[in-house]
């Protein structure tokens, strides 16, 4: 009996080192690993006043620690550039505008979560979300609950899904039934299924 | 112990438990309304009262600076979430629109706030093309804050009313807060809950302010500048302290040393302040006892002008002979001080009349003080000498009987500059008075300079001129405003169209009705909506809340003033509009307007129930009337002396001789004043008012008939004392608070010229000269 019992505790123990070898802290690492890097993204807006989904491409920008571009294919040629609290909506070269994103609670949310995946900043991710993780290395789900109740209003769940330090889907769904998918494709794969 | 150091001892322990009293029971107030003129047109005084009461005197303008663009909005970010946190604050705003989360019973009546003008938005076309950008929005790289509202408001009504209000501010800021247009500080606005005039809590949140910034600014990369009405209140209570303090200080250790060269007697130091420490506590006392309160600036003034009386003991040390009898030599003179002293007191009797309850303070101040310290000096001061007396012999006789030589160049010289000035200061063009008020202010230059420069990079320039719009309530008030809105969209020219009105945030309930007459009914916007929205990818009942709620403001009571100010508009709507007994008023301050008289031309002809009020013009107006008055009680006070000379000279060519020195050393003194750049206010006035007074003491002096060893005694009392007023009114003319500098350039020039030309002019020793 003491014998069974301590069998079972050492298997728990290994069930609880192996399981340690993979979570949130790991795959924040070797996010963080990843460094400044580039994507192509096609996105696809479904949403409840549309009868059918807008979808659009573009190429996404990331440099640590904080700078997170998104620019739309033309015709739209907009693009978004946040770099630390700032947001500017540039037209082509153009700039258009300034926010600050501590004063659009919905900016701040996406910029937060996007850009803390990319950067593999914990400790952000976790200041607005809940987060929950799933599958192993080769294949994981992160989902994000939001803890505020102003972005808890608007933002349902955030679902990240991925292979080890590469991000595959994003996916935004808002209360009000509406969602957005990213799908992003490593730069050079994008080039080649060009 | 002899009777002169008992009577030193008991006047000296007077002096201290007086002196306790008085500063453990007189508050002195600091505030600066007593120095503002009352408002006699009602224009006028709801203009005190805004300053004194409104939004505006709690305004406060803050700028940071140093470090890079970035960490000024990012400190600017910090210290606005900060300064909310804080309950001494009503508003913060560093120009970041701080939530699109739309206001409930704003958002309800949004097709009722908004007037489309002549366009229709529910037409086929205009909701097409509202459809279309709307559409357009959905493709932005980053999800539309607006966008839950779109089912609801497809056109973006609620956008763009909101946007509509944010755009008014137009303010530079390319990071996202407000930047001065060299992007070298980042601005924020704050509204105190204190009082402007509350110096005690503006104290409280300024201190809030700093404390908040410096948590925020550890490394002290970045520099913090406050302006605004408090800053100026509780700076100019700190400042007027402080400078007070320390030229009171330097003038003293002046006198002193100017005594000690003069006579090297040390007790001379001790009975010298007597008459001075004297006439201070009675002055404070009187004051208090008749006003119930001291303010701090009359006191300050007042010490300053008191000053004077320290010339009183120094007429009695000059002339104090080898084996004095003090008693008799105080006798001796006693004559021509006391007439000089009750006329320098008539001069003072015009400041009690005055409007300015600060000035009739500082008039009763320094008529007490001098009345006290010339009774003390004639019978206390003589009882402190033993009997006989050696008294110690005067220093610089031997210098000064040089000058007892009598020439004729330096009367001509006066005579001659007296006539220059004569021409220079009546020369037509010749500007000879400021009356802008804000002269008046007895702020550092540098103060109000920043002060200006942060208004103006803020766009909240203290305009000058403004339409009064009333109504017997805030309806009509509302519809008037609306009324004046159509005529100037439809003026010819669309200058006008920048002036930010009442109604253009809240529209008059008679112009709601009108609009919700205006809005379709179900089947045709239905219609309408469904042209609209062909081949275009929205679901069909995609916008069946913008249907209903349409519908629902066609019957909502339209938004009312006090319901209007449970919501985001309560700050604009109560920084315009006024409620009181007669009614409701808003203040437009016609800012936008290059052309402001052609506007008003217009605004009479077509709403003449608009009243025009330009602020510069009234208060200068004020100020010039008020001037005008004191400058005719000076010319009362005038006839007054002269009348007062002649009876005491038994002389009216006597009277004329004495008085005609002091005349052209004024002439030269307005003169100089001129030509160095300074326009004449009313504080030159009341200086010039101090010179007629001392002057006066030195022309009697100088013209009395006394044998030649008085004659030599007289020019040393006089020389003396004009050193030492001049040094300590030229101390006073270096202060930073322009009106302390004013006066002390103004008496400092005006004693050196009357002693000048008092000695030059008087006749008292041609005899002398003859002989």
């Amino acid at each position: 009996m003491k014998k069974l019992l301590l069998i079972s505790l050492f298997s728990l123990l290994t069930l609880a080192a192996e399981a340690s070898e993979w979570n949130l802290a790991s795959l924040m690492q070797a996010l963080q690993n990843q460094g400044a890097r580039q994507a192509r993204f096609s996105e696809t807006r479904t949403l409840a006043i549309l009868d059918q989904p807008i979808d659009q491409t573009g190429l996404l920008i990331f440099e640590p620690p904080d700078r997170l571009v998104r620019r739309l294919d033309p015709p739209g040629n907009l693009s978004a550039e946040i770099v630390g609290n700032q947001l500017t909506l540039w037209q082509g070269n153009e700039r258009k505008q300034t926010l600050q994103l501590d004063n659009v609670p919905e900016l701040l949310a996406f910029s937060a979560s996007f850009r803390a995946i990319l950067g593999g900043d914990s400790d952000t991710l976790q200041h607005y979300f809940e987060t929950h993780l799933e599958g192993d290395a080769k294949a994981w789900t992160l989902t994000l609950t939001p803890r505020e109740s102003g972005l808890a209003k608007r933002i349902k769940q955030i679902k990240v899904e991925g292979r080890g330090a590469e991000i595959d889907r994003y996916t935004t769904q808002e209360n009000s039934g509406d969602q957005t998918l990213t799908r992003l494709l490593p730069i050079d794969a994008a080039t080649e299924s060009h | 112990m002899s009777a002169q150091l008992r009577l030193l001892l008991i006047w000296l322990g007077a002096l201290l438990l007086g002196g306790g009293w008085a500063v453990t029971h007189i508050n002195l107030r600091t505030d600066l309304s007593l120095f503002l003129p009352h408002g006699t047109a009602p224009e006028q005084r709801l203009f005190l009262e805004e300053m004194n009461q409104g939004p505006a005197s709690r305004l406060l303008l803050l700028g940071i600076g140093g470090g890079s663009p970035e960490t000024r909005v990012a400190l600017s970010q910090k210290l606005a979430a900060g300064l909310r946190d804080s309950d001494e604050f009503e508003r913060v705003e560093n120009g970041a629109p701080r939530s699109f989360e739309a206001d409930p019973i704003l958002f309800e009546y949004r097709y009722l706030l908004q007037d489309p003008g002549k366009s229709d938005p529910f037409s086929v076309q205009a909701l097409r093309s509202a459809l279309e950008q709307r559409l357009s929005e959905l493709r932005a790289p980053f999800p539309n804050p607006f966008q839950s509202q779109l089912s609801a408001d497809p056109t973006g009504a609620f956008s763009s009313w909101l946007m509509g209000n944010l755009a008014q501010d137009t303010l530079h800021k390319p990071l996202g807060v407000w930047t001065t247009r060299d992007e070298k500080q980042a601005l924020l606005v704050v509204l105190t809950r204190a009082g402007g005039l509350d110096l005690d809590q503006q104290a409280l949140a300024l201190q809030g302010i700093h404390s908040t910034f410096d948590r925020l600014n550890p490394d002290r990369i970045h520099s913090l500048v406050v302006s605004g009405p408090g800053v100026f209140a509780v700076s100019s209570r700190v400042v007027i302290q402080y400078e007070s303090q320390l030229l009171s200080l330097i003038a003293s250790l002046a006198i002193a040393l100017m005594l000690w060269l003069a006579y090297r007697y040390p007790p001379y130091l001790l009975y010298a302040v007597l008459p001075l420490a004297t006439a201070l506590l009675s002055a404070s006392l009187v004051c208090y006892f008749i006003f119930g309160e001291l303010h701090g600036i009359a006191m300050a003034f007042g010490i300053t002008l008191l000053g004077v009386t320290i010339d009183y003991p120094i007429h009695l040390f000059s002339h104090l002979r080898s084996q004095a009898h003090a008693k008799a030599d105080m006798l001796a003179i006693w004559p021509t001080l006391r007439l000089g002293v009750i006329t320098t007191c008539v001069s003072y009797l015009v400041l009690i009349s005055s409007e300015f309850s600060g000035l009739q303070q500082l008039g009763t101040f320094t008529l007490t003080g001098l009345a006290a310290a010339a009774a003390v000096s004639r019978v206390l001061l003589p009882r402190l000498f033993p009997e006989p007396f050696a008294s110690p012999e005067p220093r610089g006789l031997a210098v000064l009987r040089g000058f007892m030589q009598r020439r004729r160049w330096p009367a001509w010289v006066t005579l001659g500059l007296g006539l220059i000035s004569l021409i220079l200061i009546f020369r037509p063009g010749a500007v000879l008075w400021q009356d802008d008020i804000a002269s008046l202010s007895p702020l550092p230059k540098q103060l109000l300079q920043q002060d200006r420069t942060l208004r103006a990079a803020l766009g909240r320039a203290e305009p000058n001129h403004f339409l009064v719009l009333h109504g017997v309530d805030v309806e009509t008030l509302l519809q008037t405003s609306g009324r004046l809105r159509e005529r100037l969209s439809a003026a010819p020219d669309d200058r006008f169209a920048k002036l930010d009105l009442p109604s253009d945030h809240l529209p008059s309930q008679a112009r709601q009705r009108r609009l919700q007459q205006q809005l379709p009914d179900r089947p045709t916007l239905e219609d309408h909506l469904k042209q609209a929205m062909r081949d275009l990818p929205f679901r069909e009942n995609a916008f069946t809340p913008f249907i209903e709620a349409v519908g629902k403001s066609r019957t909502l009571p339209p938004l009312s003033y006090p319901k209007a100010l449970k919501t985001g508009l309560k700050d604009r709507l109560q920084s315009s509009i006024r409620i009181n007994s007669d009614g409701a008023r808003a203040l437009v301050p016609l800012q936008g307007a290059q052309d402001p008289v052609r506007l008003v031309e217009f605004i009479n002809q077509t709403l003449p129930e608009i009243r025009y009020l330009n602020l510069r013009q009234e208060t200068s107006g004020l100020v010039g009337d008020f001037r005008e008055k004191v400058l005719k009680r000076v010319t009362l006070g005038g006839l007054f002396m002269l009348l007062l000379l002649w009876y005491g000279l038994r002389s009216l060519q006597r009277a004329l001789l004495t008085l005609l020195p002091i005349a052209v050393a004024i002439l030269i003194t307005v003169a100089t004043l001129l030509s160095i750049g300074e326009s004449l206010n009313l504080f030159h006035l009341i200086s010039l008012m101090l010179v007629l007074g001392i002057g006066l003491d030195y022309s009697l002096f100088f013209n009395r008939r006394d044998h030649d060893p008085e004659q030599l005694r007289t020019l040393h009392a006089l020389t003396i004392c004009a050193i030492s007023t001049c040094g300590v009114f030229a101390i006073l003319a270096s202060s930073s608070i322009p009106v302390l500098s004013a006066i002390g350039m103004t008496v400092a020039i005006g004693v050196g010229l009357s002693y000048f030309s008092t000695y030059a002019l008087s006749r008292g020793w041609t005899g002398s000269a003859d002989r």
